[in-house]
């Protein structure tokens, strides 16, 4: 039986983009690998070349802003991240903000978590946020949970956000941005499944994917067009992400296309 | 050499539910996809429970044997490649009792798995695993403690603890390390006989590191929960981790060997 090449020795003939990664401060546990530094060595050591990047501090602290802030002072000089603002809709002054991000501190992108920061895809701020971001060519990425619900500390139950309306929303939209579901299982897809296979703008990352071979099974489904290379580092293992590609019978334009050539469609040149 | 202590034949959703139903498919078929995908990542041995295709939680004799029938014939047709573990219900003590008989004694069955039928701590267990240390095979026993509610008679670590003190010479496997691991790792870091596998939780970096560290690496080994998990995210959990290869060696086959004795 013929191995797959893509061990991570062979990776950085790919120029991966991981579209995933987090920098900061997880509030439960120490994550192992969370330093900047060791992100920074990452391309040496990994093949992965570029980085979308948020803290995780934009997910808990009352102040996004202030987050946001820090976010830029920590990245601004390292060319292999590409920083995404975490956004709060429901925050004053939100909208001002997301032009700060841009023009100021030439972010790339937006992150938002509807159920850390207490709205839902049916919310007005929702539909606000989605023009806002367009008017600023804005990709979005909505996180559905940021751990596995039956492992939350018991003070801290937040639900994954319901893709349920998601579709109804968009169809509601004229011209949306570039929207990437992150850390979402199969149960969440399968809300979305339509939306996925018939909208060009609507993509996934592989994180949380699970069951064998899964990643191959969903290019079939939705078109591996729609797929991105995340890993969730550092809080998950960054091979899990490198393995499900390897465990996959996916051939070098498939992986090509995971790896880079979706997120550059995303992002042109970024 | 990898030995994965954990996986099934179960089936595995899609979007539009393009699959046939997974227990149309016949056990050669299921068993050939998940080799495939472990030969894919280097994976020799699988340890591989409940064949039937179905999670049945309360089965009847009928349907523990008939999840059993599928294993034995998955280890006829891949003898190589497959290691049975029968799996039994301390709800028909009865049964299972027969069933560890036939799949252990008479089918080479490796060791026992026990799910949800009951509280491992309850007395109803006491029959499975004297009779797991008479035939001298490990207990693959899941375990979680959840955030979000266990099932009615799901067990936690502490009921595995309680377990595994009252019989200090059967060896227990806590499966998926206690679901929420900082607390399972701990619980039984007292206990010789129990080892943990990393099988089934998302591959949340700290989990290998922190086992290694409290329980030591010839107590925890690799284990997937395949066919629902990947075989990737759980080998992550392995190659990810910052410990040594000697440490990685024990975690990926050389335990399992020892207590499969294989």
């Amino acid at each position: 039986m013929e191995k797959c090449a893509t061990s991570i020795e062979n990776l950085k003939e790919y120029s991966v983009t991981d579209c995933n990664v987090f920098i900061g401060e997880w509030p439960f546990r120490k994550l192992s690998c969370f330093s900047k530094q060791k992100l920074i060595n990452s391309p040496e050591e990994t093949g992965i070349a570029k980085m979308w990047v948020s803290s995780f501090e934009g997910v808990f602290f009352n102040n996004t802003f202030q987050a946001n802030r820090l976010l830029y002072e920590m990245t601004k000089d390292i060319p292999a991240f590409v920083t995404f603002a975490s956004m709060n809709p429901t925050l004053p002054g939100w909208e001002e903000h997301m032009e700060k991000c841009k023009f100021e501190y030439n972010m790339k992108g937006i992150r938002i978590y509807p159920n850390y920061h207490n709205y839902t895809l049916t919310s007005a701020s929702f539909y606000s946020l989605i023009q806002k971001a367009a008017s600023l060519s804005f990709p979005i990425c909505i996180y559905c949970r940021l751990a596995d619900e039956r492992v939350h500390p018991h003070f801290s139950k937040v639900p994954p956000v319901d893709l349920t309306p998601l579709q109804q929303v968009l169809a509601n939209i004229s011209s949306f941005p570039p929207i990437v579901i992150c850390n979402c299982g199969m149960g969440d897809i399968i809300k979305i499944g339509a939306l996925l296979k018939e909208n060009s703008n609507t993509y996934i990352e592989i994180s949380h994917l699970e069951s064998i071979g899964i990643v191959k099974k969903l290019a079939g489904e939705i078109g591996v067009e729609k797929i991105l290379f995340g890993t969730y580092t550092p809080y998950f293992y960054r091979e899990s992400s490198y393995l499900k590609i390897q465990e996959a019978d996916l051939n070098k334009t498939e992986m090509h296309m995971i790896f880079f050539t979706n997120a550059e469609k995303i992002l042109p040149g970024i | 050499m990898i030995i994965d202590i954990h996986t099934h034949l179960i089936s595995i959703p899609g979007i539009g539910n393009s699959d046939k139903n997974i227990t149309e498919l016949t056990v050669k078929a299921r068993t050939e996809t998940l080799i495939f995908h472990a030969d894919r990542l280097g994976i020799n041995k699988l340890c591989l429970s409940l064949g039937g295709g179905s999670l049945l939680a309360y089965p009847t004799p009928e349907e523990l044997a008939n999840e059993n029938n599928a294993i034995i014939e998955a280890m006829e047709l891949f003898p190589e490649r497959i290691y049975g573990f029968c799996y039994v219900s301390p709800a028909e003590i009865g049964a299972s009792l027969r069933e560890m008989e036939r799949c252990i004694e008479k089918k080479g069955m490796k060791g026992i798995k026990l799910w949800i039928a009951k509280r491992c701590n309850h007395r109803n267990v006491d029959p499975i695993v004297k009779k797991a240390i008479e035939l001298d095979i490990p207990i693959l026993q899941h375990t979680w403690l959840k955030a979000t509610g266990n099932l009615p008679d799901e067990s936690t670590p502490d009921d595995l603890a309680e377990l595994a003190e009252r019989f200090p010479e059967a060896n227990f496997i806590m499966a998926h390390a206690g679901g929420k691991w900082e607390y399972g790792i701990l619980k039984v870091k007292n206990l010789p006989n129990v080892l943990i596998d990393l099988a089934g939780g998302d591959p949340e970096a700290g989990i290998t590191e922190m086992a290694v560290d409290i329980l030591g690496a010839n107590r925890v080994v690799y284990g997937s929960d395949a066919r629902g998990r990947s075989f990737a995210s759980q080998l992550a959990k392995v190659y990810g981790a910052e410990i040594t290869n000697e440490q990685k060696e024990l975690i990926l086959w050389k335990n399992a060997q020892r207590l499969l004795k294989i």
